[in-house]
């Protein structure tokens, strides 16, 4: 019985180490792809060196930025501030660094939080089907029926203002999909004939799910996660902009734009006096997002199988 | 002893630019096709008969490029060098002296429009002066029996734009005018002349109940139904030269004796000279005058179609009929695979599947030898 | 006709989503005691000080599925609690700010489309070449651009610098003008009853606010239909209807024009629905950032002060216009394809 289960199980995973093979291959022949592992690596390293790169001042929290002073007119790159200071004299410089921490950590756990919950979801009501999946779909389209980061906004004011409240509303708002596409796969899966098989021997629902439908299922959610991280950033820094996730202060790049909203039109005769102000985080936002987009967009074509051959 | 041709491919040589490589599809591929002829282009799949057969009206899919060679063309003025002209050209012999029927029964046909709508787009890009000027009689016709005066000013306004048209047939002036609300009873007329035309079209392929047909989707017709309508589309205006890709391989047995009956009657009919590609020998057998072997992009043998069955003598072609399967033999096969034409094999490109390859064959690629009355073969074995 | 019966079969699902939405508001409404959730009906403080009566009026307190009713039965007809943002009921506060909305997006959604479109074809049909790059890079780039980021930048060069383009909706000496004379509002869209009124300056200035928000939310939606646009033309390009169209005769950009832009326009159709998603979005974040008085700005003012009834009324209408989109696309998608209604 071992011997059967074992067959079964090296049957998915070889193709798995050949794609993956092939997944390498086709990342070295895309620039766009390298371009975008290049971004997503140097943040990583940004991240991973930022106590370094921008020192915290002992005994506080990390993640508020310094403040220089308690004028709001933000200062210009100095020798204190080498990108300068906002509104409320925050180092600009502190806060992207400290920001990339904030971006990744946004990122990361609300593509998780999502992806597990919506695998758990979907992995259950695509297998079970019946009343169950029924229920399921029907919940999941409530969800649809309000566009994401308006439905966001008003779990946020039902949580209360905060990041913390702000990823998990999107969390909330961002499982749905992935129940919808995992379904979708183990619909497809739960047909084949490896699994009647793994049924027919005796094995659990549960191993069945585990062993045999997730590992050839997860694969799509796999690209869609990494499709999406992009637009949860952007997602989550545009709710910190409105005011709804980091207070002020924070090194969160979207709520340091929102502190550079009186300061747009700049000073009567220099209309880009306080550019540092918006742009600096700006591109933080801009470039980090893009590497994900551009990796997400190149891992979809190369596992997709239309396109894949040309 | 060319006869009266039609068609001559010269030395024609087709490569494919893609990410992993320059794929030589056709190398120096040269045959005729004479006036009235069938001539069956047979070979396995991968062989390049499609890209050839495209390629003849330069409509070769990216990322192909015809490199070098002559395509000739009998047309008004005489065989002329379609590959030296400029699209403008091309656009009128296409449709109108050599046209197309693909494999796929229906891929041809665009799933929005409607199936008569499509006949007649044809019709309408090579004939339009023709239905310019019946409309031209049917309104003139209608000015005489009309008693209304006002109903006959307007007539004679639309009478006037339809001389415009047939004047000059590109006037944008006239296009415009023919959307005008009271003006498009003329645009009514020319697209009913054109209806009649296509309904009997659609009637001579064997199609029942043409009218109704004509306001059909693809999508509602049946493999056989919408195989006869691309043939249609194709015949619509009778090109001399009708290229047929594999037009029966996707239909079921009993349509396809039906279609390849079709196709039997309107060569009769309207003289058309046929290009027949296929992989099937049955059919080659049945239909076909002359009879072109293709081999991983070349030509290996061309012959009169008795002589290729009674007397074939490249190794592929002798291949290929043994393998034919026959009840009470054991089954045949070739082989070996078609070659990766990314890194085809030197020489005669057959060789590594001969199993008389010689040394000359790994080296020097065989040449199209005349080797008796109208049969040529490209094979260092045999001598002219 | 089978095209009648398939639309008449998706406008009887439209009842049934409009329910799900609803039933989503309620449950987040459930969220909160009826203590709190009868402040949303609070319009003084003399009714402040009688929350009970408050609760027993709209029956805060009772089962479920009788306070649903009781709910729905004052959402339909047209009390959504009160603003505090806005100072004014919600059904008020979204009548008054939707013609402005409407505006911004009717602007924007013909430029979105015409550039998203017209490049997605130029890239496909001049495919590898240098527009087709452009048009690659500008899509990804467009879809990872913050659109306040965007929204601040523009307000910065063409106010700021250029001076061009205010913000806002109408320049301090049209409003002047306005209440001192006889200005009749027919839609409330200031372009249109500016020209119906006979006053064309109303008319300028209103497109004279307008544009800069229009651009910033046209030039990053039109990230999406351009790549998808590229991306189906390609497809479309590939099919041999299309080499079965050259070899009629037809020209090059006649087959494109007649043959393959309406088959590739079909996909399009199918993710209409996550633009106007998106164009929801662009809203709220653009009118906030250009001090647009639309819905998108009361959204946004709702969420900042913690206006429940406020962020939910948007939820609720956001909801609804969704809905009503994706059945009009619906019912396009069975227009444009024949194969559809079957």
């Amino acid at each position: 019985m071992v011997k059967l289960l074992g067959s079964v199980e090296i049957e998915s995973v070889k193709p798995l180490i050949m794609e993956l093979k092939f997944i390498l291959k086709r990342i070295r022949q895309s620039p766009l792809s390298i371009i975008g592992i290049s971004i997503i690596v140097f943040y990583i390293i940004l991240a991973i060196l930022a106590p370094v790169l921008a020192p915290p001042e002992p005994g506080r929290d990390p993640y508020i930025m310094p403040s220089y002073g308690i004028s709001p007119v933000p200062k210009p790159p100095s020798k204190q501030a080498i990108w300068g200071t906002t509104e409320g004299q925050y180092d600009i410089y502190y806060g992207c660094i400290w920001g990339v921490r904030t971006a990744f950590r946004t990122g990361i756990i609300i593509t998780v939080g999502s992806m597990i919950i919506g695998i758990l979801i979907g992995c259950i009501s695509g297998y079970y089907g019946g009343k169950v999946d029924e229920i399921m779909m029907r919940i999941t389209d409530m969800f649809y029926a309000i566009p994401t980061i308006v439905l966001a906004m008003a779990i946020v004011v039902l949580l209360g203002i905060g990041l913390d409240n702000v990823i998990k509303a999107m969390i909330i708002v961002g499982w749905p999909t992935y129940a919808r596409l995992m379904r979708a796969e183990v619909l497809r899966i739960k047909n084949e004939d490896y699994i009647e098989a793994a049924r027919a021997i005796g094995c659990s629902d549960f191993r069945i799910m585990v062993k045999h439908i997730l590992p050839n299922a997860i694969y799509p959610v796999i690209i869609m996660a990494s499709m999406n991280i992009g637009n949860v950033v952007l997602a989550a820094s545009a709710l910190s902009f409105l005011g709804l996730g980091s207070p002020a202060g924070y090194a969160d790049w979207g709520a340091m734009i929102a502190l550079s909203r009186n300061w747009i039109l700049g000073l009567p005769g220099n209309p880009l006096a306080f550019w540092h102000t918006y742009i600096i985080p700006g591109l933080f936002i801009f470039t980090f997002v893009l590497g994900w987009n551009l990796l997400g967009d190149a891992f979809r074509d190369m596992l997709d199988p239309l396109i894949r051959r040309r | 002893m060319e006869g009266n041709p039609v068609l001559k491919v010269e030395n024609l040589v087709v490569r494919f630019y893609t990410y992993e490589g320059v794929v030589k599809a056709i190398e120096k591929v040269s045959f005729f096709l004479r006036e009235g002829e069938v001539l069956g282009i047979v070979g396995e799949t991968g062989c390049g008969k499609s890209v050839t057969a495209l390629s003849v009206m330069r409509l070769t899919p990216h990322p192909g490029r015809i490199e070098n060679g002559e395509v000739y063309i009998k047309t008004d003025d005489g065989l002329v060098n379609i590959l030296e002209k400029d699209e403008k050209y091309l656009e009128k012999i296409r449709g109108r002296y050599i046209s197309i029927v693909f494999q796929e029964p229906g891929a041809a046909l665009n799933p929005l429009y409607k199936i008569g709508d499509q006949i007649a787009e044809v019709l309408l890009i090579h004939r339009r002066l023709n239905y310019y000027k019946r409309a031209l009689k049917v309104i003139e016709d209608k000015i005489w029996r009309e008693n209304s005066s006002f109903k006959r000013r307007i007539l004679s306004m639309q009478r006037k734009v339809c001389k415009m048209l047939i004047e000059n047939p590109n006037s944008t002036l006239a296009s415009i005018l023919l959307k005008l609300p009271l003006i498009s009873g003329l645009k009514k007329l020319i697209e009913q002349e054109v209806r009649e035309d296509v309904i009997m079209i659609l009637r001579d392929m064997g199609l029942p109940d043409p009218e109704r047909v004509y306001n059909m989707y693809p999508h509602e017709l049946s493999g056989g139904m919408k195989q006869r309508a691309v043939i249609a589309m194709a015949l619509a205006c009778n090109p001399k030269i009708m290229i047929a890709d594999e037009p029966t391989t996707n239909l079921d047995v009993t349509i396809q004796a039906q279609i390849l009956q079709l196709i039997k009657d309107l060569r009769e009919k309207l003289g058309s000279s046929i290009i027949y590609i296929t992989h099937d020998l049955g059919v080659i057998a049945e239909l076909c005058d002359r009879v072109a072997v293709m081999y991983a992009g070349n030509i290996c043998e061309v012959a009169n179609v008795y002589e290729i069955f009674k007397n074939p003598l490249h190794p592929y072609t002798k291949a290929l009929l043994e393998s034919i399967p026959r009840p009470g033999r054991p089954f045949k096969s070739i082989p070996g695979t078609i070659p990766n034409l990314i890194n085809p094999p030197p020489g005669c490109r057959f060789h590594p599947r001969c199993k008389y390859a010689m040394d000359k064959c790994r080296r020097e690629v065989p040449r199209l030898i005349k080797v008796g009355e109208d049969h040529y073969v490209a094979c260092h074995l045999v001598r002219g | 006709m089978r095209l009648r019966e398939y639309i008449i079969r998706r406008l009887i699902l439209l009842p049934a989503i409009l329910f799900g939405i609803s039933l989503m508001i309620f449950m987040i409404m459930q969220c909160f005691t009826p203590a709190q959730r009868a402040v949303a009906y609070v319009q003084s403080t003399e009714e402040m000080l009688n929350i009970d009566e408050i609760i027993k009026r709209y029956h805060l307190d009772e089962p479920l599925i009788m306070q649903y009713f009781y709910w729905i039965n004052n959402v339909l007809h047209g009390n959504l609690g009160y603003s505090i943002s806005a100072n004014m009921p919600v059904a008020q506060a979204l009548a008054t700010y939707f013609p402005a909305t409407v505006e911004l997006v009717f602007l924007a959604i013909p430029l979105m489309l015409l550039l998203g479109i017209t490049f997605g074809i130029l890239a496909a049909v001049y495919r590898d070449s240098v527009i087709d790059h452009i048009v690659r890079f500008f899509s990804i780039s467009a879809w990872s651009l913050p659109s306040f980021w965007s929204a601040i930048i523009l307000l910065a060069f063409f106010y700021g610098a250029l001076g061009m383009f205010p913000p806002g909706r109408l320049s301090p000496h049209i409003v002047l003008s306005l209440s001192q004379s006889e200005f009749k509002r027919y839609t409330g869209m200031y372009i249109i009853d500016g020209i119906l009124n006979g006053r064309l300056d109303v008319s300028l200035d209103a497109l004279n606010h307008v544009i800069l928000p229009s651009l910033n939310l046209a030039i990053l939606s039109s990230a999406l239909p351009m790549r998808i646009m590229r991306s189906s033309m390609l497809e479309v390009l590939n099919k041999e209807f299309i080499i079965a169209a050259r070899a009629k005769g037809l020209s090059k950009w006649m087959v494109i024009w007649k043959h393959a832009i309406k088959n590739a326009l079909i996909p399009m159709i199918t993710v209409a629905g996550i633009m106007v998603a998106n164009l929801i979005t662009g809203v709220v974040i653009t009118e906030t950032v250009f001090n647009y008085p639309g819905l998108g700005r009361f959204a946004a003012g709702a969420a900042t002060s913690l206006d429940m009834p406020g962020i939910l009324g948007f939820a609720l209408f956001a909801g609804t216009i969704y809905a009503v989109t994706n059945l009009v696309v619906d019912i396009l998608y069975a227009l444009i394809d024949p194969r559809i209604r079957y």
